[in-house]
């Protein structure tokens, strides 16, 4: 079941996206046994990285379950497309980060569930190392009187 | 407009007439002479059964809890009037109004409000914290800090005051009598010490909630929005002499793990930016600080983002020194709305 | 840019427990032997959680119906304690560990229903007595996690981790990043472990920190962010 791959029409870029504009993906799924998946659950969710437990937001979910597969060729590519939503924004901080994923999980006939992940951006908002950069607690600002 | 002079004011219909400052002056006379009538009347009911006590009469232990009841409820009730009217000097009319008829009956923002679908994991609950201005559009509201210090300390206080009242009296029953009990005289000293320890911790409490008056930030739109100027106005009461008052613009995020059995949250900040800053002047009770002032939010910064474990939030914090007074820090929390869609797609390599 | 120590590859159940003497089959073993009530011991942060979500989905995967609960601390003072279900997931357990220690224990009979409780000592005296009296009238099984041996039930394994330990761990996290040793040497990793004073999950968030710093200075002309 490890020979099944997933391959996002991304390619290798990290695509990135303007709040409220529509997200447009599609993957096929190559390998030897695919009439061994029973169901195919796709999705776009955040979720956040760091030090704190993390937290998901499911954007869009999309489920095929056992009786649509059978009337398929899954060897096809798959397409669905999503307006994103305003917030929250991709965003790389030192304790805190947010990360928007193109999730595909396959479900099998045996062992565990095969997730695929790929990584999208939305938003371009600064890192918390390029905002810290502007902090400047040397500089007097306006109104600044003796 | 106000009428003759009244000591205390009188309600007529929605207006109240006499001064308000002279209100609250009778009010914090008439709760001290209070407080202190039931400091007076604890002693006596304390050294009248102690001295019934020591000639082996029989007292009535009833009457002693009774009387000793109702002199503790003279004493706190006298307490409490007097930090609930310097309590009040350090707030706005707004302010008190709110939270007597909750704020979330009132939305002057119903037109700009988005709901939450607009922008998710957004704390648009930062909404109900922003009051109409005076000066420009919007008034910040502070970051309340529980008052837990200030009880607490207050509670301390009273207790080893009134101990030490009662030991004192005792001593003092017991030298005029002709006997010297040298324990309980160094007992008592050790409580006189605590006394003023425990009077300094409160009255220190105290200065640093109501000493330099309230705080108001007003600014002129909100939520901000990254590359945005936004005009502000800082206002400071008060009566004492600054060292120096500065405001900061502060971005900080919030994470919260498991750690173990324990939840344990933990804070970064991640910019600041100094937006005013003032130096060596006084403030007067009828001529406060009023400052006018700008600030700049940097282009394509990271919005106000919340969820179960994690936030990423802004605020804006007053730091204020005076000599002779504790330090002052007040934060205002604000919301930075996500920026809005550029009109087309980038792509960037990995 | 990935950071291996954040809290999501490092939190209990997404690390494989790592045994230093004996197993897994051992420690279930022990716990069949105590009439399937037992006590995990050992300090913060040492791996107590980790060994208990393994055993649950081992537990889960025969057939047991587990109830997992974590006892917190309230932050709110003088609220004593919170209890929270905790889903067991199976997704990220390696197989050969639980299909190779379970085949080596043979036919078990399982019980019905196992209460797996993460903080046992946060209860008190009362609710542990009560929970002593349900599982012996219940016949249910019970696995706890505990800082301080207590008299019930019998410990069946004491988590103590050591510098070697840890040092693997690490290895095997920094080998799923690019770069990943080269930021976060052996020295670095013996310091964490040395400076938490062998608490696993403190030395986890300081390297996290640590990584953080490594990376941004390896970034191009990028300096930490000032601090007020």
């Amino acid at each position: 079941m490890e020979s099944i791959q997933c391959n996002f029409g991304f390619g290798k870029r990290l695509p990135g996206f303007e709040p409220a504009s529509v997200l447009t993906y599609e993957f096929q799924l190559r390998g030897e046994d695919l009439k061994g998946i029973q169901a195919i659950e796709t999705s776009v969710l955040w979720h956040t990285i760091g030090k704190g437990d993390e937290d998901i937001g499911v954007h869009f979910f999309n489920r095929y379950g056992k009786r649509e597969l059978a009337e398929r060729d899954l060897s096809v590519v798959f397409e669905f497309s999503t307006e994103l939503p305003k917030s929250p924004h991709s965003y790389l901080g030192q304790i805190v980060s947010i990360e928007w994923l193109v999730r595909v999980k396959l479900f099998l006939n045996r062992g565990k569930p095969l997730v695929f992940d790929h990584p999208i951006r939305l938003g371009a908002v600064l890192s918390a190392d390029r905002l810290g950069s502007l902090s400047n607690l040397d500089r007097y600002a306006e109104g600044d009187v003796e | 407009m106000k009428r003759f002079f009244r000591i205390t004011g009188k309600k007529r219909g929605t207006r109240l007439t006499g001064s308000p400052r002279m209100r609250g002056l009778g009010e914090v006379i008439g709760s001290s002479i209070l407080a202190l009538a039931g400091v007076v009347f604890l002693l006596m009911v304390l050294v009248f059964q102690w001295n019934a006590l020591r000639t082996a009469q029989s007292p009535s232990w009833t009457v002693f809890a009774l009387q000793g009841l109702s002199a503790m409820a003279m004493l706190i009730l006298g307490l409490w009037g007097i930090i609930r009217v310097l309590w009040n000097a350090s707030a706005s009319v707004e302010r008190r109004g709110a939270l007597v008829s909750r704020a979330r009956e009132i939305n002057p923002l119903h037109d700009v409000n988005p709901v939450d679908d607009d922008w998710p994991a957004v704390p648009v609950d930062l909404f109900w914290h922003v009051l109409p201005g005076e000066h420009l559009r919007f008034q910040l509201w502070p970051k309340q800090k529980p008052r837990w210090n200030l009880i607490l300390s207050g509670v301390l206080a009273m207790v080893f005051v009134t101990v030490t009242s009662i030991l004192t009296a005792m001593n003092w029953d017991s030298i005029n009598l002709g006997s010297i009990d040298v324990l309980g005289m160094l007992l008592n000293l050790a409580l006189i010490i605590a006394s003023i320890w425990s009077f300094r911790l409160f009255v220190r409490q105290l200065l640093k909630i109501t000493g330099i008056g309230p705080t108001r930030i007003e600014i002129s739109e909100f939520p901000l929005r990254e590359g945005e100027t936004y005009e502000f106005v800082l206002i400071q009461t008060g009566r004492i002499r600054i060292r120096v008052i500065e405001v900061m613009l502060n971005c900080i995020e919030e994470a919260t793990f498991r750690d173990g059995t324990d939840l344990r949250t933990e804070t970064r900040e991640v910019f600041g930016l100094r937006i005013f800053r003032k130096r060596g002047f006084e403030l007067k009770p009828k001529n406060p600080l009023i400052e006018h002032s700008a600030l700049t939010l940097p282009s394509a910064v990271m919005h106000s983002f919340q969820s179960l474990n994690n936030k990423v939030r802004w605020q804006l914090t007053v730091l204020c020194q005076a000599r002779g007074w504790p330090d002052l820090c007040r934060t205002f929390p604000i919301l930075v709305a996500p920026a809005t869609s550029k009109g087309h797609n980038r792509d960037d390599e990995r | 840019m990935i950071n291996p120590f954040a809290t999501q590859y490092v939190k209990p159940g997404m690390i494989e427990f790592v045994f230093q003497t004996t197993s897994l089959s051992c420690v279930i073993d022990s716990w069949l032997q105590a009439g399937f009530c037992g006590q995990i011991v050992g300090p913060h942060g040492s791996g107590k959680s980790t060994l208990l979500h393994a055993i649950a989905r081992v537990l889960q995967t025969n057939g047991c119906d587990v109830r997992y609960v974590q006892v917190c601390k309230s932050a709110r003072p003088c609220k004593g304690v919170i209890v929270r279900d905790v889903e067991v997931k199976s997704d990220h357990q390696p197989e050969s560990m639980l299909s190779l220690d379970v085949e080596q224990l043979g036919s078990v009979c399982w019980p019905a229903r196992v209460n797996v409780i993460d903080g046992f000592e946060q209860l008190d005296w009362a609710s542990r007595t009560g929970l002593r009296l349900y599982t012996r009238r219940k016949g249910h099984g019970l696995l706890v996690t505990t800082h301080a041996p207590k008299s019930w039930p019998a410990t069946v394994h004491s988590t103590q981790p050591s510098v070697n330990l840890f040092r693997s761990l690490c290895r095997g996290l920094l080998d799923q990043v690019d770069m990943g040793d080269q930021l976060i040497d052996e020295a670095m990793v013996e310091s964490a472990f040395s400076r938490s004073s062998g608490n696993i999950r403190e030395a986890f968030f300081y390297l996290y920190d640590r990584y953080q710093e490594e990376h941004r200075r390896c970034n191009t002309g990028l300096q930490p962010g000032q601090n007020i």
